[in-house]
Protein backbone atom coordinates (compact mmCIF):
# COMPACT_ATOMS: atom_id res chain seq x y z
CA UNK A 1 0.00 0.00 0.00
CA UNK A 2 2.68 2.42 1.13
CA UNK A 3 5.61 0.89 -0.48
CA UNK A 4 5.17 1.28 -4.47
CA UNK A 5 4.47 4.83 -5.77
CA UNK A 6 2.98 6.81 -8.90
CA UNK A 7 2.37 4.38 -11.70
CA UNK A 8 4.43 1.41 -10.17
CA UNK A 9 1.33 0.78 -7.76
CA UNK A 10 -1.43 -1.85 -8.87
CA UNK A 11 -4.98 -1.80 -8.98
CA UNK A 12 -5.13 -3.73 -6.06
CA UNK A 13 -2.65 -1.47 -4.29
CA UNK A 14 -4.72 1.59 -4.38
CA UNK A 15 -7.85 0.16 -3.58
CA UNK A 16 -6.33 -1.64 0.10
CA UNK A 17 -5.20 1.44 0.48
CA UNK A 18 -8.38 3.89 -0.47
CA UNK A 19 -10.83 1.42 1.07
CA UNK A 20 -8.61 1.58 4.84
CA UNK A 21 -7.94 5.43 4.99
CA UNK A 22 -11.40 6.63 3.57
CA UNK A 23 -12.75 4.24 6.29
CA UNK A 24 -10.36 6.30 8.69
CA UNK A 25 -11.61 9.33 7.33
CA UNK A 26 -15.30 8.82 7.27
CA UNK A 27 -14.61 7.80 10.77
CA UNK A 28 -12.93 10.75 11.94
CA UNK A 29 -15.54 13.44 10.25
CA UNK A 30 -18.67 11.61 12.16
CA UNK A 31 -17.05 11.98 15.29
CA UNK A 32 -15.81 15.42 14.18
CA UNK A 33 -19.37 16.00 13.55
CA UNK A 34 -20.58 14.81 16.77
CA UNK A 35 -18.15 16.29 19.31
CA UNK A 36 -17.32 19.90 17.40
CA UNK A 37 -20.49 20.14 15.48
CA UNK A 38 -17.35 20.62 12.58
CA UNK A 39 -16.35 18.83 9.58
CA UNK A 40 -12.81 17.92 9.45
CA UNK A 41 -12.51 15.57 6.18
CA UNK A 42 -13.54 17.99 3.76
CA UNK A 43 -12.89 21.89 3.23
CA UNK A 44 -15.65 22.43 0.15
CA UNK A 45 -18.61 23.47 2.84
CA UNK A 46 -15.47 25.49 4.92
CA UNK A 47 -14.79 27.70 1.90
CA UNK A 48 -19.13 27.94 1.61
CA UNK A 49 -19.13 28.63 5.75
CA UNK A 50 -15.97 31.14 5.30
CA UNK A 51 -17.66 33.15 2.46
CA UNK A 52 -20.97 33.62 4.19
CA UNK A 53 -19.13 34.79 7.71
CA UNK A 54 -17.52 36.94 5.47
CA UNK A 55 -20.97 38.13 3.94
CA UNK A 56 -22.58 39.03 7.45
CA UNK A 57 -19.75 40.47 8.99
CA UNK A 58 -18.93 37.82 11.17
CA UNK A 59 -14.97 38.25 11.20
CA UNK A 60 -14.23 36.34 14.27
CA UNK A 61 -15.89 32.60 12.42
CA UNK A 62 -14.47 33.78 8.86
CA UNK A 63 -11.16 34.40 11.15
CA UNK A 64 -11.35 30.90 12.28
CA UNK A 65 -12.50 28.75 8.92
CA UNK A 66 -9.83 30.47 7.15
CA UNK A 67 -7.15 28.80 9.71
CA UNK A 68 -9.18 25.74 9.85
CA UNK A 69 -8.81 25.50 5.91
CA UNK A 70 -5.00 26.93 5.80
CA UNK A 71 -4.20 23.89 8.73
CA UNK A 72 -5.68 21.01 5.72
CA UNK A 73 -3.71 23.06 3.07
CA UNK A 74 -0.99 23.00 5.49
CA UNK A 75 -1.33 19.13 6.30
CA UNK A 76 -1.14 18.45 2.44
CA UNK A 77 1.83 20.50 1.94
CA UNK A 78 3.70 18.79 4.70
CA UNK A 79 2.53 15.47 3.27
CA UNK A 80 4.11 15.48 -0.58
CA UNK A 81 6.93 17.59 1.05
CA UNK A 82 7.45 14.72 2.83
CA UNK A 83 7.34 12.55 -0.07
CA UNK A 84 9.26 14.41 -2.68
CA UNK A 85 12.23 14.89 -0.34
CA UNK A 86 12.63 11.35 0.62
CA UNK A 87 11.79 9.52 -2.85
CA UNK A 88 14.46 6.76 -2.64
CA UNK A 89 14.07 3.19 -2.88
CA UNK A 90 15.37 2.78 0.18
CA UNK A 91 13.40 5.27 1.94
CA UNK A 92 10.10 5.11 0.45
CA UNK A 93 8.71 3.20 3.13
CA UNK A 94 9.69 5.47 5.60
CA UNK A 95 8.70 8.60 3.65
CA UNK A 96 5.31 7.19 2.89
CA UNK A 97 5.08 6.21 6.41
CA UNK A 98 5.77 9.32 8.25
CA UNK A 99 2.30 11.36 6.98
CA UNK A 100 0.34 8.24 8.66
CA UNK A 101 2.98 8.35 11.58
CA UNK A 102 1.83 12.04 12.00
CA UNK A 103 -1.58 11.48 11.59
CA UNK A 104 -1.93 8.80 14.46
CA UNK A 105 -0.02 10.92 16.72
CA UNK A 106 -2.69 13.84 15.62
CA UNK A 107 -5.62 11.46 16.35
CA UNK A 108 -4.27 10.27 19.66
CA UNK A 109 -3.71 13.35 20.81
CA UNK A 110 -7.18 15.02 20.24
CA UNK A 111 -8.76 11.32 21.78
CA UNK A 112 -6.33 11.45 24.66
CA UNK A 113 -7.20 15.36 25.12
CA UNK A 114 -10.93 14.74 24.81
CA UNK A 115 -10.36 11.89 27.33
CA UNK A 116 -8.76 13.80 30.29
CA UNK A 117 -8.40 17.64 29.26
CA UNK A 118 -11.45 18.83 27.45
CA UNK A 119 -13.67 21.51 29.45
CA UNK A 120 -15.64 22.06 26.27
CA UNK A 121 -14.80 25.80 25.56
CA UNK A 122 -14.90 27.37 22.30
CA UNK A 123 -10.69 27.64 22.16
CA UNK A 124 -10.10 23.88 22.93
CA UNK A 125 -13.00 23.28 20.17
CA UNK A 126 -11.27 25.48 17.95
CA UNK A 127 -7.91 23.88 17.75
CA UNK A 128 -8.92 20.61 18.01
CA UNK A 129 -10.87 20.70 14.88
CA UNK A 130 -7.44 22.26 13.51
CA UNK A 131 -5.62 19.29 14.64
CA UNK A 132 -8.17 16.69 13.16
CA UNK A 133 -8.48 18.72 9.85
CA UNK A 134 -4.11 18.65 9.52
CA UNK A 135 -4.31 15.46 9.92
CA UNK A 136 -6.96 14.89 7.38
CA UNK A 137 -4.35 17.14 5.19
CA UNK A 138 -2.13 14.81 5.53
CA UNK A 139 -3.68 12.02 4.59
CA UNK A 140 -5.02 12.94 1.85
CA UNK A 141 -1.78 14.67 0.28
CA UNK A 142 -0.30 11.08 1.20
CA UNK A 143 -2.95 9.18 -0.71
CA UNK A 144 -3.36 11.32 -3.64
CA UNK A 145 0.60 11.94 -4.08
CA UNK A 146 1.71 8.42 -3.97
CA UNK A 147 -1.12 7.31 -6.27
CA UNK A 148 -0.89 10.03 -8.96
CA UNK A 149 -4.07 11.39 -7.43
CA UNK A 150 -6.24 8.30 -8.58
CA UNK A 151 -7.02 7.93 -4.71
CA UNK A 152 -8.67 10.34 -2.45
CA UNK A 153 -9.89 9.88 0.60
CA UNK A 154 -11.25 12.78 2.36
CA UNK A 155 -14.02 14.05 0.50
CA UNK A 156 -16.53 12.76 -1.92
CA UNK A 157 -17.18 15.63 -4.13
CA UNK A 158 -14.55 14.21 -6.90
CA UNK A 159 -15.24 10.76 -6.17
CA UNK A 160 -18.87 11.29 -6.87
CA UNK A 161 -18.31 13.69 -10.26
CA UNK A 162 -15.83 10.41 -11.56
CA UNK A 163 -18.71 8.38 -10.42
CA UNK A 164 -21.03 9.70 -12.48
CA UNK A 165 -18.90 9.86 -15.53
CA UNK A 166 -18.05 6.96 -15.40
CA UNK A 167 -21.60 5.47 -15.40
CA UNK A 168 -22.44 7.41 -18.36
CA UNK A 169 -19.48 5.88 -20.22
CA UNK A 170 -21.38 2.39 -19.61
CA UNK A 171 -24.31 3.59 -21.33
CA UNK A 172 -22.16 3.22 -24.17
CA UNK A 173 -21.48 -0.66 -25.45
CA UNK A 174 -18.11 -0.64 -25.81
CA UNK A 175 -16.60 0.58 -22.93
CA UNK A 176 -18.66 -1.54 -20.94
CA UNK A 177 -15.62 -4.35 -21.05
CA UNK A 178 -13.07 -1.80 -20.96
CA UNK A 179 -10.89 -3.50 -18.13
CA UNK A 180 -9.82 0.22 -16.72
CA UNK A 181 -13.17 1.93 -16.70
CA UNK A 182 -14.24 -1.63 -14.67
CA UNK A 183 -11.20 -1.28 -12.20
CA UNK A 184 -12.04 2.87 -11.78
CA UNK A 185 -15.37 1.81 -10.92
CA UNK A 186 -14.78 -0.48 -8.25
CA UNK A 187 -12.05 1.43 -6.71
CA UNK A 188 -14.21 4.75 -6.77
CA UNK A 189 -17.00 2.29 -5.24
CA UNK A 190 -14.81 0.78 -2.80
CA UNK A 191 -13.66 4.42 -1.40
CA UNK A 192 -17.39 5.59 -1.57
CA UNK A 193 -18.64 2.35 0.58
CA UNK A 194 -15.44 2.60 2.97
CA UNK A 195 -16.16 6.20 3.83
CA UNK A 196 -19.85 5.64 4.31
CA UNK A 197 -18.96 2.43 6.75
CA UNK A 198 -16.36 4.45 8.41
CA UNK A 199 -18.96 6.81 9.27
CA UNK A 200 -21.32 4.55 10.40
CA UNK A 201 -19.13 2.35 13.03
CA UNK A 202 -17.66 5.92 14.55
CA UNK A 203 -20.92 6.55 15.45
CA UNK A 204 -22.29 3.58 16.83
CA UNK A 205 -19.28 3.36 18.45
CA UNK A 206 -18.78 6.54 20.24
CA UNK A 207 -22.03 6.36 21.79
CA UNK A 208 -20.84 2.87 23.53
CA UNK A 209 -16.99 3.53 23.89
CA UNK A 210 -16.68 7.67 23.72
CA UNK A 211 -13.00 8.69 23.20
CA UNK A 212 -11.60 5.61 22.56
CA UNK A 213 -12.98 5.41 19.07
CA UNK A 214 -9.39 7.34 18.33
CA UNK A 215 -8.36 4.38 19.42
CA UNK A 216 -9.62 2.45 16.80
CA UNK A 217 -9.14 5.26 13.92
CA UNK A 218 -5.93 4.53 15.13
CA UNK A 219 -5.86 1.06 15.25
CA UNK A 220 -6.84 1.23 10.96
CA UNK A 221 -4.00 3.34 10.09
CA UNK A 222 -1.67 0.95 11.81
CA UNK A 223 -3.08 -1.98 9.70
CA UNK A 224 -2.20 0.41 6.95
CA UNK A 225 1.23 0.71 8.47
CA UNK A 226 2.16 -2.68 9.51
CA UNK A 227 0.78 -4.55 6.75
CA UNK A 228 3.27 -2.92 4.21
CA UNK A 229 6.09 -2.97 6.99
CA UNK A 230 5.34 -7.11 7.30
CA UNK A 231 5.67 -7.19 3.16
CA UNK A 232 9.12 -5.29 3.75
CA UNK A 233 9.72 -7.74 6.78
CA UNK A 234 9.00 -10.56 4.54
CA UNK A 235 11.48 -9.29 1.07
CA UNK A 236 14.39 -8.68 2.85
CA UNK A 237 14.04 -12.23 4.72
CA UNK A 238 13.73 -13.70 1.18
CA UNK A 239 16.58 -11.69 -0.56
CA UNK A 240 18.70 -12.74 2.11
CA UNK A 241 17.91 -16.41 2.16
CA UNK A 242 18.33 -15.99 -1.63
CA UNK A 243 21.89 -14.20 -1.55
CA UNK A 244 23.17 -16.48 1.22
CA UNK A 245 21.94 -19.81 -1.06
CA UNK A 246 23.43 -17.92 -3.66
CA UNK A 247 26.62 -17.94 -1.67
CA UNK A 248 26.77 -21.28 -0.70
CA UNK A 249 26.05 -22.42 -4.81
CA UNK A 250 29.05 -20.45 -5.73
CA UNK A 251 31.03 -21.77 -3.11
CA UNK A 252 29.92 -25.25 -4.41
CA UNK A 253 30.59 -24.87 -7.77
CA UNK A 254 34.19 -23.57 -6.64
CA UNK A 255 35.03 -26.74 -4.89
CA UNK A 256 34.03 -28.75 -7.38
CA UNK B 1 5.70 32.18 -11.94
CA UNK B 2 6.58 33.86 -9.47
CA UNK B 3 5.71 32.60 -6.41
CA UNK B 4 6.58 35.63 -3.95
CA UNK B 5 3.69 37.07 -4.10
CA UNK B 6 1.85 34.27 -3.79
CA UNK B 7 3.22 33.60 -0.64
CA UNK B 8 3.11 36.67 0.73
CA UNK B 9 -0.51 36.68 0.10
CA UNK B 10 -1.16 33.16 1.90
CA UNK B 11 1.23 34.79 5.01
CA UNK B 12 -0.55 37.99 5.09
CA UNK B 13 -4.19 36.15 5.31
CA UNK B 14 -2.90 33.89 7.82
CA UNK B 15 -1.54 37.17 9.87
CA UNK B 16 -4.68 38.84 9.76
CA UNK B 17 -6.73 36.22 10.52
CA UNK B 18 -4.64 35.63 13.95
CA UNK B 19 -5.08 39.45 14.50
CA UNK B 20 -8.82 39.14 14.03
CA UNK B 21 -8.76 36.48 16.45
CA UNK B 22 -7.06 37.76 19.12
CA UNK B 23 -9.12 41.21 18.41
CA UNK B 24 -12.15 40.28 17.95
CA UNK B 25 -14.23 39.51 20.68
CA UNK B 26 -15.91 35.89 20.52
CA UNK B 27 -18.94 34.52 20.45
CA UNK B 28 -18.30 32.86 23.64
CA UNK B 29 -17.48 35.78 25.20
CA UNK B 30 -19.97 38.20 23.51
CA UNK B 31 -23.04 35.34 24.93
CA UNK B 32 -22.31 36.20 28.43
CA UNK B 33 -24.50 37.97 30.57
CA UNK B 34 -28.08 38.67 30.82
CA UNK B 35 -30.57 37.86 28.06
CA UNK B 36 -34.35 38.90 27.89
CA UNK B 37 -36.36 36.93 25.25
CA UNK B 38 -38.82 39.66 22.84
CA UNK B 39 -39.49 37.17 20.03
CA UNK B 40 -40.32 33.73 18.81
CA UNK B 41 -40.80 33.26 15.66
CA UNK B 42 -41.60 30.86 12.84
CA UNK B 43 -38.93 31.57 10.18
CA UNK B 44 -39.40 29.51 7.53
CA UNK B 45 -42.42 27.12 6.89
CA UNK B 46 -42.90 23.61 4.41
CA UNK B 47 -46.28 24.94 2.72
CA UNK B 48 -47.67 28.01 1.34
CA UNK B 49 -45.43 30.77 0.58
CA UNK B 50 -45.16 32.02 4.34
CA UNK B 51 -41.61 32.79 5.33
CA UNK B 52 -42.45 33.55 8.83
CA UNK B 53 -44.77 34.81 11.55
CA UNK B 54 -45.33 35.55 15.10
CA UNK B 55 -45.67 32.83 17.51
CA UNK B 56 -48.68 33.62 20.11
CA UNK B 57 -47.85 32.82 24.11
CA UNK B 58 -50.40 29.56 23.60
CA UNK B 59 -48.39 28.37 20.58
CA UNK B 60 -44.99 29.00 22.59
CA UNK B 61 -46.59 27.35 25.68
CA UNK B 62 -47.87 23.82 22.86
CA UNK B 63 -44.08 24.17 21.91
CA UNK B 64 -42.26 24.11 25.12
CA UNK B 65 -44.81 21.89 26.24
CA UNK B 66 -43.76 19.02 23.71
CA UNK B 67 -39.75 19.36 23.34
CA UNK B 68 -37.33 19.90 25.77
CA UNK B 69 -37.64 23.53 25.80
CA UNK B 70 -37.82 26.11 29.09
CA UNK B 71 -40.34 29.04 29.06
CA UNK B 72 -38.31 31.38 30.38
CA UNK B 73 -38.03 34.67 30.32
CA UNK B 74 -34.85 35.17 31.15
CA UNK B 75 -31.38 33.80 30.06
CA UNK B 76 -28.40 34.32 32.17
CA UNK B 77 -25.21 32.94 30.98
CA UNK B 78 -22.18 32.81 33.69
CA UNK B 79 -18.58 32.59 32.96
CA UNK B 80 -18.21 29.61 34.95
CA UNK B 81 -20.35 27.92 31.96
CA UNK B 82 -23.40 27.59 33.98
CA UNK B 83 -26.82 29.13 32.55
CA UNK B 84 -29.90 30.39 34.81
CA UNK B 85 -33.47 30.54 33.71
CA UNK B 86 -35.34 33.03 34.97
CA UNK B 87 -38.71 34.13 35.56
CA UNK B 88 -40.02 37.02 36.87
CA UNK B 89 -36.74 37.18 38.86
CA UNK B 90 -36.96 33.57 40.13
CA UNK B 91 -34.45 30.91 39.03
CA UNK B 92 -35.94 28.35 37.33
CA UNK B 93 -33.28 25.82 36.35
CA UNK B 94 -29.72 26.04 36.42
CA UNK B 95 -27.82 23.96 33.65
CA UNK B 96 -24.45 24.07 32.49
CA UNK B 97 -24.01 25.69 28.72
CA UNK B 98 -21.10 25.78 26.31
CA UNK B 99 -20.40 26.91 22.36
CA UNK B 100 -19.26 24.41 19.97
CA UNK B 101 -18.28 24.58 16.02
CA UNK B 102 -16.83 27.96 15.04
CA UNK B 103 -18.83 29.50 17.56
CA UNK B 104 -22.36 28.86 15.95
CA UNK B 105 -23.81 26.06 18.45
CA UNK B 106 -25.04 26.56 21.89
CA UNK B 107 -25.27 23.23 23.61
CA UNK B 108 -27.18 23.19 27.04
CA UNK B 109 -26.74 20.39 29.48
CA UNK B 110 -29.87 19.35 31.88
CA UNK B 111 -28.73 17.82 35.04
CA UNK B 112 -31.54 14.88 33.84
CA UNK B 113 -28.49 14.27 31.18
CA UNK B 114 -31.03 15.79 28.38
CA UNK B 115 -28.85 18.04 26.06
CA UNK B 116 -30.69 20.95 23.67
CA UNK B 117 -28.63 22.06 20.38
CA UNK B 118 -29.56 25.43 19.53
CA UNK B 119 -28.11 27.02 16.24
CA UNK B 120 -26.52 30.77 16.89
CA UNK B 121 -27.79 32.68 14.59
CA UNK B 122 -26.12 35.99 15.55
CA UNK B 123 -24.75 37.55 18.64
CA UNK B 124 -23.83 40.87 19.44
CA UNK B 125 -23.78 43.30 22.33
CA UNK B 126 -27.06 43.86 21.84
CA UNK B 127 -29.16 40.76 20.52
CA UNK B 128 -28.73 37.48 20.37
CA UNK B 129 -30.44 35.23 18.12
CA UNK B 130 -30.88 31.56 18.17
CA UNK B 131 -32.41 28.71 16.18
CA UNK B 132 -34.10 25.45 16.87
CA UNK B 133 -36.26 23.06 14.71
CA UNK B 134 -39.60 22.36 15.72
CA UNK B 135 -42.13 20.22 13.87
CA UNK B 136 -45.20 21.19 15.72
CA UNK B 137 -48.15 21.73 13.71
CA UNK B 138 -46.31 23.71 11.29
CA UNK B 139 -43.08 22.39 10.33
CA UNK B 140 -40.16 24.80 10.71
CA UNK B 141 -37.54 26.93 12.50
CA UNK B 142 -38.69 28.49 15.74
CA UNK B 143 -36.19 31.41 15.97
CA UNK B 144 -35.42 33.21 19.44
CA UNK B 145 -34.32 36.63 19.85
CA UNK B 146 -33.15 38.24 22.71
CA UNK B 147 -32.29 41.50 23.74
CA UNK B 148 -29.71 42.15 26.30
CA UNK B 149 -30.19 43.65 29.54
CA UNK B 150 -27.92 45.74 30.48
CA UNK B 151 -26.03 45.65 34.08
CA UNK B 152 -27.20 48.11 35.96
CA UNK B 153 -30.71 47.96 34.89
CA UNK B 154 -30.40 44.52 35.76
CA UNK B 155 -29.15 44.82 39.20
CA UNK B 156 -32.74 47.16 39.94
CA UNK B 157 -34.80 44.88 38.55
CA UNK B 158 -33.73 42.58 41.29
Amino acid sequence: MLRKYSNYRSFSDNLKLGALTAFSAGMVNVISVIVFFAFTSNVTGHYAILAQEIAKGNWYQGAIVLIWIFLFFAGNFTSNCLIIHNNTPTGRYMAHAIPVFLEMACLMFVGIYLQYFYTESLKETEFLVAALLFAMGLQNGLTASISNSKVKTTHLTGLTTDLGVVFSMFTKKEFRNDKKLIQKTQLLLGIMFSYMGGGIVSGLLYYRVGNATFIVIGLVLGVVLLYDYSKLQVTRFVQRRRSSFQRRYSLYDKKA
Amino acid sequence: MRLGPIYLFFALLIVASGWLLLDQESPESLILGEWEEVAWKYEKLDHGDMMGFDIDKLQKQEICKNIIIHEAETWRFNPDGTLSFLDENEIKENLKWNIKGRGHILELHHKNNIVEDYQVVEVTEDELVVQFNSDLQVRGIVKMTFKRIPKKQYAQKI
